[in-house]
């Protein structure tokens, strides 16, 4: 299985300096990426480009604290949730409101912030099923605000 | 395998003929530039003494090709159908075209491909600067729009072997005018490119740092520009001519009135088009969670930018003040001549740029399924498993598309092949995996494998490739006629059996 920690050497983890990431990328990218290799026999340049690939695909992974955690959770078995009855009660209700023309962002945004100080505790205790449960969260209200944000079409 | 490292900075140099030169080409729609980096330094060339910019035009006279002239019969605009099929609205915009399976255009007693007219520019432009230099010109980075999609990259690429020039890169013009400014002026930070040229809109963002440029988000329009502008000048100043109205814009960005006409007067037909630019970066904005605020400056890059209008509405909307330290229209050509020089002599500089528009495939219904999102860091890769949906199905028909809409009818269609001789399976229970490759420049290739029963199928097509088999056998003939070396041939070989794939899959 594909380890975007490993790919760093880092230590598997929910915390992680995004300087120190985006550093490390940025030094290996300047050692493997196939404009190193732009005079190189095909088998070099292929081999470059399967590794700047695979720095960039880590990369991406490792900078989103969501994909981070769900990397981590799927690496500690547990399957990240499909739907969760108790938070769809909430999404109605923010969802009618915004149908009568309120404005939600600030409490989405409230909502937001509290759901990833849970997520970030549940990983500090290891308590991988509340952890599951703030990243499905916290998922969805991401998706909505971006959606606010990117207004419609 | 183990991996080969070279050491940055180091690239093997042997490898190149030290009698030959690299240079960069902005392979622009109104004009093209070509540089190339002297002691260190980029610097644009002047092949023809008449100044800098080349224009992108083809004329026939006396029954021969003149590039950078215009007689009574010129190709002009030439960019703007790289890659277009003669159905896309964007076609009718020229009166030499003629009808047939593949845009073709009438010059002189010639039906030209678009391919072709560009590489009779690429190859003034190489003859250009093996006569100021007085050596041969050995491989060149070119230029195309961050927004170019793959037949427009497939479709230049193709043009400058043609002309028997060696592409060792294309690169993204925002990119390379931000590798200009960093490496030139020394920035650093967030910077927006806004690239507003003759036929094109591009706008990227770039963090720059430590040597690295790595592109943020990107957008564009490939059909907005300088060209837009002169079009509704023609018609709603009733200007004789296109070349009138673009003198007209010219003198109208240094003077306030030209014979009845104002600064207003023009402005005001250009402003829609300026704030269609806007709309855009606001867009690439909004796609890298940033705001116009946030950044360290915005560089003007493109001949539109020179008009007073542009500046002053780029001004408003970034609440900054933007950078033109280098002329707007030398920029990406010296970007492009310090990437081919880093790519041959080795650099400690690093450009890592990203997908302009996303790569999907047609699932059912007519839906598309994206597999690599826009603003994908390159290279990528990305796999997705697709089942049957009949019991018994032989076989599935894999059709590539690019573009952000959610129909297939929307998006560009780069091609299709079929995976043949499925097993045969109760429906849904066939693993067919689908492997989507970008490479550095933009270009991708797609494999399917059938997974179930181990007879695993593998296919690669390289989907944009549109040359058939007439132009294919001609651009070999052609290559021998102009071949100089075995290096090229190679090149060639390798690009025909890339091609045959295609022919082999088309269904």
């Amino acid at each position: 299985m594909f380890d975007p920690f490993d790919v760093f050497g880092f230590e598997k983890g929910f915390f992680l300096d995004l300087k120190v990431l985006e550093k490390c990328y940025f030094e290996e990218q300047k050692k493997f990426h196939p404009d190193r290799f732009a005079l190189a026999e095909m088998n070099t340049k292929a081999d470059a480009i399967r590794k700047s690939t695979m720095l960039n695909q880590a990369y991406s992974l490792l900078k989103d604290p969501l994909e981070r955690a769900a990397f981590l959770l799927k690496e500690k078995g547990f399957e990240l949730m499909t739907h969760d009855s108790f938070f769809l009660s909430q999404v109605m209700e923010w969802s009618e409101r915004q149908d009568r023309g309120e404005d939600i962002t600030r409490e989405l945004q409230v909502e937001s912030e509290r759901l990833f100080k849970s997520l970030e505790d549940a990983f500090v205790v290891q308590d991988y099923a509340s952890a599951r449960e703030a990243l499905y969260r916290l998922t969805y209200v991401r998706k909505m605000m971006k959606a606010m944000f990117l207004g419609p079409g | 395998m183990l991996l080969q490292l070279v050491e940055p900075g180091q690239t093997a140099k042997s490898q190149i003929s030290s009698k030959g030169v690299v240079v960069g080409i902005d392979l622009g729609t109104t004009h093209s530039v070509v540089a190339v980096v002297q002691n260190g330094r980029p610097f644009v060339l002047d092949i023809d003494k008449k100044g800098f910019l080349i224009p992108s035009v083809l004329s026939y006279l006396e029954e021969k090709f003149h590039v950078g002239v215009v007689f009574d019969e010129t190709l002009s605009s030439i960019k703007r159908l790289m890659g277009r099929a003669p159905q896309d609205p964007i076609c009718s915009q020229f009166s030499q075209l003629v009808s047939g399976k593949a845009v073709r255009l009438k010059l002189g007693p010639y039906h030209l491909t678009p391919v072709e007219v560009a590489s009779h520019i690429l190859l003034h432009v190489r003859q250009g600067v093996e006569r100021t230099l007085g050596v041969p010109l050995e491989a060149a980075v070119i230029t195309v729009p961050a927004y170019f999609d793959e037949a427009a990259r497939i479709a230049t690429k193709q043009a400058a072997m043609l002309a028997g020039i060696k592409v060792l890169r294309l690169i993204n013009e925002p990119t390379a005018a931000a590798l200009a400014y960093g490496l030139e002026t020394g920035v650093e930070g967030v910077y927006a490119i806004y690239d507003f040229g003759g036929g094109t809109f591009d706008v990227s963002l770039l963090k720059l740092q430590n040597g690295v440029f790595q592109v943020l988000a990107t957008g564009g329009d490939l059909n907005l520009g300088g060209d837009d502008i002169d079009h509704q000048l023609l018609s709603q100043l009733k200007i004789s001519d296109l070349k009138k109205a673009q003198l007209l814009k010219e003198c109208l960005s240094n003077q306030e009135s030209v014979e009845g006409v104002t600064r207003s007067d023009i402005e005001a037909i250009a402003s829609p088009f300026v704030e269609k630019t806007l709309q855009i970066t606001q867009d690439v904005f909004k796609e890298a969670s940033l705001s116009p605020q946030e950044i360290q400056g915005v560089i003007l890059v493109g001949g539109m930018t020179r008009m007073p209008l542009v500046r002053r509405k780029v001004e408003t909307f970034f609440g900054k003040e933007p950078l033109y330290d280098l002329d707007p229209e030398k920029a990406v050509a010296m970007g492009a001549a310090l990437s081919a020089h880093g790519l041959t002599y080795g650099s400690e500089t690093l450009l890592l740029d990203v997908t302009p528009l996303s790569l999907g495939l047609e699932t059912m219904g007519g839906l598309v399924e994206k597999i690599i999102p826009r603003n994908t860091a390159l290279p990528a890769m990305a796999s997705q498993e697709f089942t049957t949906h009949q019991d018994g199905q032989g076989g599935m028909i894999i059709h590539v598309v690019q573009g952000e809409r959610e129909f297939v009818k929307d998006c560009l269609s780069l091609g299709r092949f079929e995976l043949k001789g499925l097993p045969s399976l109760p429906a849904g229970i066939a693993r067919v995996r689908v492997d989507f490759a970008v490479d550095a420049e933009g270009l991708l290739t797609v494999s399917a494998f059938e997974k179930t029963t181990g007879l695993s199928q593998h296919i690669e097509v390289h989907p944009s490739s549109q040359l058939d088999e007439n132009m294919l056998s001609k651009i070999i003939l052609e290559s021998h006629k102009h071949g100089r070396d075995d290096m090229k041939k190679r090149y060639m070989k390798e690009e025909k059996l890339k091609s045959e794939r295609v022919s082999l899959f088309k269904t």
